[in-house]
């Protein structure tokens, strides 16, 4: 996969810093809204061509939930959480009980929830790091083939350029099941929120 | 036989027995053209209407202009003229149903649009067409025969 680095080393560096602390926070509210242990993979930082984009999900013609969380304040941008075919069966025998049978838009929310306790606590920790205000807006969820999900994301940002800065990591269950793919892209004058929030974690401030 | 992926703001040129996809079109939109008489096709995958600035634009399969255009010039190199060219298109879907409030809003209705006048502009004839909704589309365009196939998640297969 090709990338352009935008960023130079030590932003990436920085940058995944911070996400790698925010991702975390997200791990432990999932870890205690579902009562067992939840694993992270490292965050991936990296500027992405648009046509490379939906390759790095993989099954872009399999169902999928997705919660997109449209962010404003000194940041605005798109968080998407997206929950894969593996993640919705693991999510609903956990939630809504073992067979996962139960009235969908009971299902669809549950899923909506939990796309914005996990952004909602992203966003937080990124706001209380670089002391900037990032709000969250009402959560908008789908039911698609997870390529068209990350389309319509894309076609959000495409008009800023042709490649985007995104903030990837996964949530998986204590067996390596993928639970939900969080994708984060900060926007325009996002990045310099993260380099911020960077800067203040490490001198202390 | 090979399927060739047409990516995200991409467009491919092809000859039987190939067939060009396009997996998970949101609000984007697949412009296919076809000579019949030639049996070769090309597809587009464009992510937005029409090229927006005087800057280079160096993805030209992401504009619905720029796409189509690139696409005729192909074929005019191949000595097919965009008379002799059928055009059917798919997705442009409001993926999140009018939910959605940033600059993408209703963005799938606009590539419909921009794609139809373009082909238009061009004098292309529009032969078939599944579009806008609020359902994802895979399309699967078989040069051989020209057929265009449309899957969605609920609504099963068309074939166009």
């Amino acid at each position: 996969m090709g990338k352009t680095p935008l960023l130079s080393r030590e932003q990436v560096a920085a940058v995944r810093e911070v996400t790698t602390i925010a991702a975390d926070q997200a791990r432990n509210a999932l870890s205690r809204l579902l009562k067992v242990p939840v694993r992270i993979s490292a965050p991936e930082v990296a500027n992405i061509k648009l046509s490379e984009f939906p390759a790095l999900f993989g099954g872009l013609n399999t169902p999928a939930i997705g919660v997109l969380v449209p962010f404003q304040g000194d940041m605005e941008g798109n968080a998407l959480l997206l929950f894969p075919e593996e993640g919705i069966r693991e999510l609903e025998g956990m939630l809504l009980g073992s067979s996962g049978r139960t009235e969908d838009d009971l299902r669809l929310s549950a899923f909506a929830e939990i796309g914005n306790i996990l952004s909602g606590t992203l966003l937080t920790v990124l706001s209380r790091l670089s002391e900037k205000i990032v709000v969250s807006l009402p959560p908008i969820l789908v039911q698609d083939m997870a390529g068209a999900i990350l389309d319509a994301m894309l076609s959000e940002v495409g008009a800023w350029s042709d490649e985007v800065t995104t903030l990837v990591f996964n949530l998986t269950d204590p067996e390596g099941a993928n639970l939900v793919r969080s994708v984060l892209i900060p926007g325009s004058t996002g990045i310099e929120l993260f380099l911020e929030a960077a800067c203040r974690l490490r001198t202390g401030q | 036989m090979s399927h060739i992926v047409v990516g995200i703001a991409d467009f491919k040129f092809a000859e039987p027995p190939h067939k060009l996809v396009a997996y998970g079109l949101g609000s984007c939109v697949a412009i296919a053209l076809y000579s019949k008489e030639a049996i070769v096709g090309s597809m587009a995958h464009i992510m937005l209407p029409l090229t927006y600035s005087d800057e280079k634009n160096e993805m030209l399969g992401k504009f619905a202009d720029s796409a189509v255009a690139v696409m005729v010039d192909q074929m005019e190199i191949r000595e097919i003229e965009p008379s002799q060219l059928v055009a059917k298109i798919a997705g442009g879907a409001d993926m999140f149903a009018g939910q959605f409030k940033g600059a993408g809003r209703r963005i799938g209705a606009r590539n419909i649009l921009a794609a139809r006048k373009v082909l238009d502009s061009f004098g292309i004839r529009l032969v078939a067409q599944d579009v806008g909704g609020t359902a994802g589309r895979t399309v699967e365009f078989a040069i051989e025969t020209g057929l265009f196939m449309v899957r969605t998640l609920r609504g099963g297969v068309k074939e166009l």
